[in-house]
C-alpha cells in the first residue's frame, strides 16, 4: 500500500470512532502516516488526541478500524512493530529503571538488548539512575523511562502521547533528535500534543483535532506555501 | 472560614447533583441511608428478647476495647495518613489563600467527619445485641450514642493537635508512633500475660479489659465511666468524668488556638500520594500494600519471552517483598485464619477454610493481576490475549497455593487433622483464590463500562457470590445426604475443589480473548 507522499502506509486509520457515554470522544476520523513521517495530532484540551492515541495503541475499544503495517492493531504482528509512550507514564514501582528494560526486552523477545538498553539510559542521563525503583523517580524520569522502553524494540511506528511533559530541556533536545533518526531509519511517528513550539522543528504532517474531528489535515509543504505559520492555522482554525 | 464552609457546601451540592445523574448509584446510597436511618431507629424501638445475662464487667470490657481500637486509629491516622486528609485542590488553592492555617487544619477534619457516621452505623449493628445481652437503663441507648459521638469529635479534635505538634518534625512524628505502638505491645503483653494466667481468652480478655488500670488513661477512662451509665445508672461518677471531659475540650481548643501550624510542607509529598491512591481506585485498584516497605535486592532469570516475561516479572516483585511467594500478606491470612478458631464456637478446619477464603477475597482485590490490568504494558506485549490471561495469573495462583499450604499446615497442627485434610483444605483454599482471580475476568468483561467504582465493586461481590455459592451448596448438600458413606468429608472437599477448578478453567476459556474486549481503565 502506498501513500500520496512519501511511501508505504504503516498506519491506516479509518472512520475511528469513540464514545464514553454521552460524549462522542471521537467523530469517525481517518487518516494515514506513511514510513518515515512524522504526524502531529494537535488539539486544545479535550479535542480526543489521546483518545485517538489510546484506541491506535489497542487500549480502547472503537468503531472503525486501525491498521498498523497492514495488521489489525491488536494482533500481535502489529503489536511487534508499534511502540507507545503513554501521556502518564506507568512503571512498575517494584522494579528499578533497569530491570524495566529487561522485562520490555523479554516480553519482545529483543536479543542482546543490554547495548541498546545502555545507550538509551545514556542519551537520558538514566545511567546512573538505573538502580533507582520506579516509585522513586520524579515525573520527568519516569517519562524518560517510558520512552526508553518504546524505543527498545526498534519499532516501526511509535505513538507518543504528550511525550514532551515533564522533560527537562536536554531530554526535550534528545527526544527531537531521536524523532529525525527514527524517521530516517524510515519509522512512523505519531505525536499528539497541544505544544506547538515543541514539534515545530519535525513534523511532516499536522492533523489539527477539535471536538472529535479532525478540522484539518496538511503536508508541512502545504502549510510553508500559504504563508501562514502553524500556530496561526491552528488558533484560526480551533477559534470558530 | 467562609469560604472553606462555601467549598465544603458546594461540594455537598454537588455530589448530590452528580448522583441525580446516575439513578442506580442513588438508590444504592439512597437504600444505605435508610438502612442507616432505620438501624439507629429501630435499635431503639427493636423488640429484643432480653436475656440480660451480662455483667457490667463485661459491658465495661466491651466498651473498653472500643475506646481503645478508636483511640489507637485515631492517633495513628493522625500522625501518619492524616497529612492526606487534604486534596490536591485544597494544596493548590487552600494553602495558597490568606487563611488561617489552623482554620485549613479544621476544615480537613471536618471533610472527614463522615468517618464518624460510619463509625455509628457499625455500632448501631450491635445495639440489638447489647440489648440482649445486658440490662440497660431506659436511658442507655441514648447515653451510648451521645458519649461515642462525643468521644469520636473529642480524638477528632485531639488528633488535630497531635497534628500540628506531631508534624513538627519526622523525629517527633517517629518518637510519637513509636510511642504509639511501644503502648500497643504493652497492651498486648497485658493481655497475654492474663490469657496465660487463666486459660481462657473470653475470661482473660473480661478480666484485663474491665480492670480498673484503663481508668488512668485520660479520655478512655472518663468516657469509659461514664458510658457505664448505660447498665449501672447515672450517679455522681458520671457527671464527674463528663465535667473532665469538657474540660479536656476547653483545654485542647486553647492549645490548638496556640498551636504553632505550620504543616503545609510536610503534607504535599502525602497528598500527592493520597491522589494517586485515589486516581488508582478510580480505575478500580487497590494499594498492593507495599508503597513503603523496604524491598530486597534481588535479581530474576526470565526463561522464555513474550507473555511469560510477564509471569518472571512477578516471581521478582514476589521475591522483593518476601521469600518468594511467602510475605506479610501470607502471615496476616495465617494469623486471621488461625484467629477465626476462636472468633466461632465449635471451630473446625472448615471454619478455618471459609473464614480465610472470606478474606482472601479482599487480597485477590489488590492481586498482581488486578494491578496488571493498570499499567499499559500487558495490552501492548505481543502476545495472544490467552497467554497474557495465563502468564499474568499465575503467580497469584502460586502465591494462593502457599499461603494455603503455611496456614492449612498450622490449623492442621491445632486441630490435630490428617494430612489428607490439610492438603485438601489448601487445594480448596487455592481454587477459591482461582475463582476470585478469574472472576475478575468477567466482571472486567461485564462490568467494564460501568463507571461508578462503589457500584462495579458491589456488583463484582455479587457475580463472584454467584459463581462459588453452587460449588459450596453441591458439597454441603452432597456431605448432609451421603453422610453414612466413609470418607465423605473428603469427597464433599474434593467435589469443592473440582467445581471450583471447573469453572475456573469455563471462565478462562469463555474469557480467552478478553484483551480484545477490555479497555485499559
Amino acid at each position: 500500500m502506498k501513500s500520496g507522499r512519501t511511501g508505504e502506509v504503516m498506519l491506516t486509520v479509518n472512520d475511528l470512532t469513540k464514545q464514553y457515554d454521552k460524549t462522542l470522544a471521537v467523530n469517525g476520523i481517518s487518516f494515514e502516516v506513511s514510513d518515515g513521517e512524522i504526524a502531529v495530532l494537535l488539539g486544545p484540551n479535550g479535542a480526543g488526541k489521546s483518545t485517538t492515541i489510546k484506541c491506535i495503541a489497542g487500549m480502547l475499544r472503537y468503531k472503525g478500524s486501525v491498521e498498523i503495517c497492514g495488521y489489525p492493531n491488536k494482533s500481535i504482528k502489529a503489536k511487534q512493530v508499534f511502540g507507545y509512550v503513554p501521556e502518564t507514564p506507568a512503571l512498575y514501582e517494584m522494579l528499578t529503571v533497569y530491570e524495566h528494560l529487561v522485562f520490555i526486552a523479554h516480553a519482545y523477545d529483543i536479543k542482546d538488548y543490554q547495548e541498546k538498553a545502555r545507550q538509551l539510559l545514556e542519551r537520558f542521563d538514566l545511567l546512573d539512575k538505573q538502580d533507582k525503583l520506579g516509585k522513586e523517580l520524579s515525573k520527568g524520569m519516569q517519562q524518560k523511562v517510558s520512552i526508553c522502553c518504546a524505543l527498545l524494540m526498534d519499532p516501526k511506528v511509535v505513538l507518543f502521547d504528550e511525550p514532551m511533559i515533564g522533560l527537562d530541556p536536554k531530554a526535550i533536545k534528545e527526544l527531537k533528535e531521536i524523532f529525525l533518526e527514527l524517521k530516517s531509519k524510515g519509522c512512523s511517528i505519531i505525536i499528539s500534543t497541544h505544544l506547538i513550539d515543541s514539534v515545530n522543528d519535525v513534523w511532516d504532517k499536522v492533523l489539527i483535532m477539535k471536538e472529535g474531528n479532525i478540522v484539518m489535515s496538511r503536508l508541512r509543504q502545504e502549510i510553508e506555501q500559504s504563508g501562514e505559520s502553524l500556530e496561526e492555522i491552528f488558533f484560526r482554525v480551533t477559534e470558530h | 472560614m467562609k469560604p472553606l464552609a462555601y467549598i465544603i457546601g458546594m461540594k455537598f451540592k454537588n455530589t448530590v447533583k452528580e448522583l441525580t445523574g446516575k439513578p442506580l448509584t442513588l438508590i444504592l446510597y439512597l437504600l444505605v441511608l435508610l438502612g442507616f436511618i432505620s438501624t439507629i431507629v429501630l435499635s431503639f424501638n427493636m423488640p429484643v428478647k432480653s436475656i440480660n445475662q451480662g455483667s457490667v464487667d463485661t459491658f465495661n470490657a466491651i466498651v473498653t476495647a472500643v475506646l481503645l481500637a478508636t483511640l489507637y486509629l485515631g492517633v495513628d491516622r493522625g500522625i501518619e495518613h492524616s497529612r492526606s486528609f487534604f486534596r490536591m485542590s485544597d494544596v493548590n488553592l487552600v494553602f495558597t489563600a490568606p487563611i488561617s492555617p489552623k482554620k485549613v487544619l479544621i476544615y480537613g477534619f471536618v471533610n472527614h467527619l463522615f468517618s464518624a457516621l460510619v463509625f455509628i452505623f457499625f455500632i448501631s449493628f450491635q445495639i440489638p445485641n447489647l440489648k440482649r445481652n445486658f440490662a440497660l437503663e431506659p436511658y442507655g441507648l441514648l447515653i451510648i450514642y451521645i458519649m461515642l459521638i462525643i468521644y469520636f469529635a473529642t480524638i477528632q479534635l485531639g488528633v488535630i493537635i497531635l497534628y500540628s505538634f506531631a508534624l513538627q518534625s519526622p523525629v517527633v512524628r517517629g518518637w510519637v508512633k513509636k510511642t504509639l505502638n511501644a503502648a500497643a505491645v504493652l497492651f498486648l503483653i497485658g493481655f497475654l500475660s492474663k490469657l496465660l494466667e487463666l486459660k481462657d481468652v473470653l475470661k482473660a480478655a473480661v478480666t484485663y479489659l474491665g480492670s480498673d488500670v484503663f481508668n488512668c488513661i485520660p479520655l478512655v477512662g472518663w468516657f469509659r465511666t461514664a458510658l457505664l451509665a448505660a447498665v449501672a445508672g447515672i450517679g455522681l461518677s458520671f457527671w464527674l468524668n463528663i465535667s473532665y471531659i469538657f474540660l479536656s475540650w476547653a483545654a485542647m481548643t486553647f492549645v490548638l488556638y496556640k498551636a504553632n501550624t505550620d504543616y503545609y510542607e510536610d503534607v504535599l509529598t502525602a497528598t500527592e500520594n493520597k491522589e494517586e491512591l485515589l486516581r488508582a481506585r478510580k480505575r478500580g485498584k487497590g494499594q498492593t500494600g507495599y508503597e513503603n516497605s523496604k524491598l530486597r535486592k534481588v535479581s530474576q532469570s526470565y526463561r522464555g519471552s513474550g507473555a511469560s516475561a510477564i509471569f518472571y516479572r512477578q516471581v521478582l516483585e514476589h521475591r522483593k517483598t518476601g521469600l518468594l511467594f511467602i510475605n506479610k500478606n501470607t502471615l496476616f491470612i495465617a494469623v486471621i485464619g488461625i484467629a477465626s478458631r476462636y472468633f466461632f464456637p465449635g471451630a473446625s478446619m472448615k471454619t478455618v477454610l471459609y473464614f480465610s477464603v472470606y478474606i482472601l477475597f479482599f487480597f485477590a482485590i489488590q492481586g498482581k493481576w488486578t494491578q496488571e490490568l493498570g499499567k499499559p504494558y500487558i495490552y501492548i506485549i505481543p502476545a495472544s490475549s490467552f497467554s497474557k490471561v495465563f502468564c499474568a495469573t499465575v503467580s497469584d495462583n502460586l502465591k494462593n497455593a502457599v499461603d494455603g499450604l503455611i496456614l492449612f499446615s498450622i490449623a492442621g497442627f491445632m486441630f490435630k487433622s490428617d494430612p489428607l485434610t490439610v492438603v485438601l483444605s489448601a487445594a480448596a483454599y487455592t481454587t477459591f483464590g482461582a475463582i476470585y482471580v478469574y472472576g475478575d475476568l468477567l466482571a472486567q468483561r461485564f462490568l467494564g463500562s460501568a463507571h461508578s467504582r462503589n457500584l462495579k465493586v458491589f456488583l463484582k461481590i455479587l457475580l463472584i457470590l454467584c459463581v462459588i455459592l453452587p460449588g459450596i451448596a453441591i458439597s454441603v448438600i452432597i456431605s448432609m445426604v451421603f453422610n453414612s458413606i466413609p470418607f465423605i468429608d473428603y469427597y464433599s472437599m474434593l467435589i469443592l475443589i473440582v467445581y471450583n477448578m471447573l469453572v475456573s478453567g469455563l471462565i478462562i476459556f469463555l474469557n480467552r480473548r478478553i484483551f480484545d474486549i477490555i479497555e485499559m481503565s
